[in-house]
């Protein structure tokens, strides 16, 4: 018997597999495997789900932009005349015709020259004063 | 369907049917390599289909620089590998004792249908150090050459050659024991 005869690794049996896998098992692994890849080929980045809305919205924010630039270059009525600070200008005077008003509320509030000397006779200014005021 | 046309298909940016070609031709060899590793079924079921991720993953980047072959083989070796150290991570197992733990896998696998022999080889190769164990799974079951298996580990051949001798000799010896 010579050495490769006693090399008991050279025994054919030894090198099948022991192992053994359940009833169809390559079968349903192989769809199993095929089927579970595909949702991850169609995974989409958020960036490109976000990339044809952002398309839309730049060309809007374009559009925009270009057509009122286009509007304020050809439109002269749309330019702010010299009318217009007038009239703003206007609407800040409203405060100086408040206070007027309000003199003339005071004008009409009823207090006759007789008040006024019996108040300065009240607060004891003396009569030869007042009647050279009256004077 | 051959490598040469799924690496056709791949350049042509046809990933999806490579890789259905590549589940239809390497899901069996896949399986078997990672399950003498792993032992279990389930484990091996389970990583699988990562791997199978993985390459999905990864075809895109396949230029066809190394083989469809080694190139998928080192893939799944090397999550094999991984898998390995998490296990031994998570269980809490010394580096010595990783061996005694796989091959009582071996007994208690319920998919296990071998004789009293080639149970004891099994476990024997379970015992044996990462590298031994690797280069003597694709060189003694799947006789794959010391070039491809190079090409797969990163090894060099001479280095693996000498791996493979130690690992023949460990192997021999414990079955003779038992014998």
């Amino acid at each position: 018997m010579n050495k490769m005869e006693r090399d008991i690794l050279n025994d054919p049996e030894l090198k099948k597999t022991p192992y053994i896998v359940p009833d169809g098992y390559f079968d349903s692994l192989r769809k199993e495997v095929s089927g579970y890849v595909r949702p991850v080929a169609v995974k989409v980045s958020l960036w490109q789900k976000l990339a044809p809305l952002a398309t839309i919205a730049a060309m809007f924010i374009i559009m925009v932009t270009a057509g009122t630039f286009f509007l304020r270059s050809t439109s002269p009525e749309d330019e702010i005349t010299q009318e217009d600070y007038i009239v703003f200008a206007g609407d800040y005077s409203d405060f100086g015709i408040y206070e007027e008003e309000n003199d003339e509320q005071y004008a009409d509030a009823g207090v006759s020259e007789d008040d006024i000397i019996e108040y300065l006779i009240y607060t004891g200014v003396s009569e030869d004063i007042i009647e050279l005021s009256k004077e | 369907m051959n490598d040469g046309h799924i690496i056709n298909l791949c350049q042509k940016g046809e990933y999806e049917l490579a890789f259905n070609a590549i589940v239809q031709t390497y899901t069996e060899s896949l399986y078997w390599h990672v399950r003498r590793f792993l032992c279990s079924h389930e484990d091996t079921n389970d990583l699988l289909q990562d791997i199978f991720i993985k390459i999905w993953s990864a075809l895109p980047s396949f230029r066809g620089d190394s083989r469809l072959y080694t190139w998928l083989y080192r893939i799944a070796t090397n999550e094999t590998l991984n898998r390995l150290r998490r296990i031994r991570r998570e269980n809490a197992i010394s580096l010595d004792a990783v061996g005694e733990y796989l091959a009582g896998k071996v007994d208690e696998d319920p998919y296990f249908n071998g004789n009293a022999l080639q149970r004891e080889l099994h476990k024997a190769i379970h015992k044996l150090p990462e590298k031994q164990r690797l280069v003597f799974n694709m060189r003694y079951f799947d006789e794959m050459k010391y070039e491809d298996i190079s090409e797969i580990t990163g090894t060099s051949v001479g280095a693996l050659k000498a791996s493979y001798h130690h690992a023949y000799t460990k192997i021999k010896e414990a079955l003779e024991e038992m014998v």
